[in-house]
């Protein structure tokens, strides 16, 4: 078990002004069977009216608007959680996470690479851990090359990509397989950008591998969103009116709380 | 009639000059075509009306309670009487409705009920319209006018008056009102429905508004007016397909919808008519288990039968609809509107082999219905009648109570040798009268 304190910041600059502009944020990490979320402040910057809601994936969403001309728009969450990886959490199954997303459809590429994975082996987890490995020494990591529009099998034809395309890949062959998977976002330990990986469900409830690394998820992962895939928990959205081109900056931190330098001088031991 | 008959270019010229258009869209481009009508009304008797009515109010209670089960407990699907693969693979389907009631739990306020009757004198039911079934307000503009021109026809036969549309469709929307002020929302003028959706806003006391009307405010709906008022919003009647709602929640670069309307709405604070997430229960693949959800959630035995259906989903279905590709009738589920509809008597050889194959590999995209031989109805050419197919869509309203309007839109098709009279098909219509004895 770990303490973990993390900065999320997500900054947009526009080159002119833009206004009457829409968002949606899913930045709010909430209480999972594996992580509890100690403290947590937030702030988003400018906005006209800010409504805490919640999806029907079950994460939490910011929602609001800002009317008026405005050239940066951000927000920046904060806080500590205590968290626990590689354990099963209770959560029961939702059929749709059984069958193909947008992002996850399946196609030629993936009946390939499904070929030569070969037959379906052991429980649920078992295969997930053979797929994420068999993955990750068949798909080579390189930024830039895929987008956010990217799906699984269009990834796939391109031959390498980034955590997005992992995570769709391995959604899509688990899926097939029979195994039940779900798209997660959220942050890892260090400073970055954010992360995505994925849950199987391994018939009692949902356990987290990230295939990018080719790791369980342990106590340096918190959790943000899941759906399906990314198309249902983009962190952030969008909508404004005005001829501007935007620069998005993402600033993620996360470190461990030593024990003397736990904020709250709890004994952590 | 003879009257009324006598009539049909004058009836048709004042219909042009209300606008009563169908817009299409073929090849990218818009076209708007008149919406033919033809005189000759198609007639139900009383008795034949109470009957239809019986089983539609049955089957729009079963498809309303299916739905709410579905975002909900999900017990059907765990009783084993639909497959969850039916369900949660259909693109009607929106998680973003997941584990909400809508105001009063009405999911599908208006319900557009497609139908034929049999040579063999039983009427079966094709489709089920539950998102934003269209095509009320002709028969109603169509009487109005058929009024004017005959009067005495309307006098002389004991024909229901169907002007009562809007006053339902008001009481259905004052019903679910969650505070605030009607609105019917329309896309605007391209739209295959904007002459219906300016005329309903009428008649129902709703104001009518774009997209550019409405917007959100601390998750509550609001409309601003032409003199720049803010008023909120309490039910909307949209005229929108779900996917173009909210950006937000749908599709981002979409140009229309209500940015938010969505969270507005899972929070309670709109209701929404008719409810997201409808196209799960309409699906062509769910069609088939519609009689079972009547036994299901009612305890009844459907009073209107299905066309004979086979799902290639089942083994044994599959094998049957296989060998007897050649008269069944294949669509595919994702299409709606008439396109996707295939004939397979209509198939050459090779084109029957090849959507053989497609049934034995995508057996779920399918479904597949013995050819109803429907009776023809007789519409005026020249001064000559002949007989056309024809159908009609009967239109359930869901509010306190579930009604069936005392009338219906009847289409036909210009084609000899159709089957296809869906509006988007370039048929024509006719008015539908029910008959009070």
């Amino acid at each position: 078990m770990n303490r973990l304190k993390f900065v999320y910041r997500m900054t947009l600059s526009f080159s002119k002004p833009v206004w009457e502009h829409y968002f949606a944020l899913r930045c709010l990490p909430q209480d999972t069977g594996n992580q509890k979320i100690l403290t947590l402040s937030s702030s988003v910057t400018p906005t006209d009216c800010l409504d805490e809601v919640r999806d029907g994936f079950g994460n939490k969403k910011y929602v609001g608007h800002c009317r008026e001309p405005h050239e940066t728009f951000g927000y920046e969450v904060r806080g500590t959680a205590e968290v626990t990886g590689m354990r099963q959490m209770e959560e029961p199954l939702h059929p749709m996470y059984r069958y193909p997303s947008d992002y996850t459809r399946w196609g030629t590429e993936l009946e390939q690479l499904s070929m030569q994975l070969g037959e379906r082996e052991g429980t649920n987890l078992a295969e997930a851990v053979r797929v994420m490995g068999f993955l990750y020494e068949h798909f080579p990591y390189a930024p830039g090359v895929t987008d956010i529009h990217t799906t699984a099998e269009e990834a796939l034809c391109i031959g390498k990509g980034v955590c997005q395309d992992y995570a769709h890949i391995m959604i899509a062959l688990l899926r097939h397989r029979g195994i039940p998977a779900r798209y997660v976002n959220g942050m890892m330990i260090g400073e970055g950008a954010t992360h995505a990986w994925v849950e199987i469900y391994t018939g009692e409830g949902w356990y987290a591998l990230d295939p990018t690394n080719n790791l369980h998820v342990d106590d340096y992962y918190i959790k943000l969103a899941h759906g399906r895939d990314y198309k249902d928990c983009v962190l952030d959205k969008g909508r404004f009116l005005g001829d501007a081109v935007q620069r998005q900056e993402v600033f993620v931190h996360v470190e461990r709380i030593e024990k003397d330098s736990d904020e709250r001088g709890n004994n952590l031991l | 009639m003879r009257e009324l008959i006598d009539h049909t270019e004058g009836i048709n010229r004042l219909l042009a000059r209300y606008g009563v258009k169908f817009g299409l869209y073929k090849n990218g481009t818009f076209h708007e075509q008149l919406f033919p009508f033809d005189a000759i009304p198609r007639v139900i008797s009383h008795e034949q009306f109470l009957y239809l009515e019986k089983g539609l109010i049955q089957r729009v209670n079963a498809l309303n309670l299916f739905l709410e089960d579905i975002y909900g407990e999900k017990k059907i699907i765990k009783d084993g009487v639909v497959p969850e693969e039916f369900v949660f693979s259909s693109s009607g389907y929106l998680p973003e409705c997941e584990g909400m009631t809508p105001p009063k739990k009405i999911h599908s306020h208006i319900s557009g009920i497609d139908l034929v009757l049999g040579k063999d004198g039983e009427w079966y039911i094709l489709e089920d319209n539950l998102r934003i079934p269209s095509g009320a307000s002709y028969p109603m503009i169509a009487r109005e006018i058929c009024r004017q021109a005959s009067p005495e026809t309307f006098r002389n036969n004991p024909i229901v008056d169907n002007r009562n549309y809007a006053k339902m469709l008001k009481e259905v929307m004052a019903y679910v009102n969650t505070g605030g002020v009607p609105v019917i929302m329309t896309p605007g003028r391209y739209n295959a429905a904007y002459f219906e959706h300016s005329y309903l806003a009428e008649r129902t006391d709703s104001e009518l508004a774009m997209c550019t009307d409405l917007f959100v405010e601390d998750n509550y709906l609001y409309f601003r007016d032409y003199r720049g008022k803010k008023q909120q919003v309490g039910v909307i009647y949209r005229r929108i397909s779900d996917e173009y709602l909210d950006p937000m929640t749908f599709l981002p670069e979409s140009l229309i919808g209500v940015p938010g309307i969505m969270d507005v709405y899972r929070s309670g604070h709109v209701a929404i008519v008719n409810a997201p997430g409808n196209g799960v229960a309409d699906d062509k693949g769910l069609y088939y288990f519609v009689p079972k959800m009547v036994k299901y959630y009612l305890g009844e035995e459907p009073v209107l039968k299905n066309a004979p259906t086979y799902l290639p989903f089942y083994e044994e279905d599959r094998k049957y609809v296989l060998d007897n590709l050649e008269k069944l009738v294949v669509k595919d589920v994702a299409e709606a509107g008439g396109y996707g509809v295939i004939f397979g008597n209509e198939l050459s050889r090779e084109k029957l082999a090849e959507m053989k194959h497609l049934i034995e590999k995508e057996s779920r995209r399918f479904i597949a219905q013995e050819v109803i031989d429907f009776q023809d109805m007789n519409i005026m050419e020249g001064d000559e009648p002949v007989p056309r197919k024809a159908d009609l869509r009967a239109f359930v309203l869901s509010g306190e109570e579930t009604k069936v309007w005392a009338s219906g839109l009847t289409r036909f098709s210009r084609n000899p040798d159709s089957f296809v009279v869906n509006s988007s098909q370039g048929g024509g219509f006719k008015d539908t009268w029910v008959l009070s004895r």
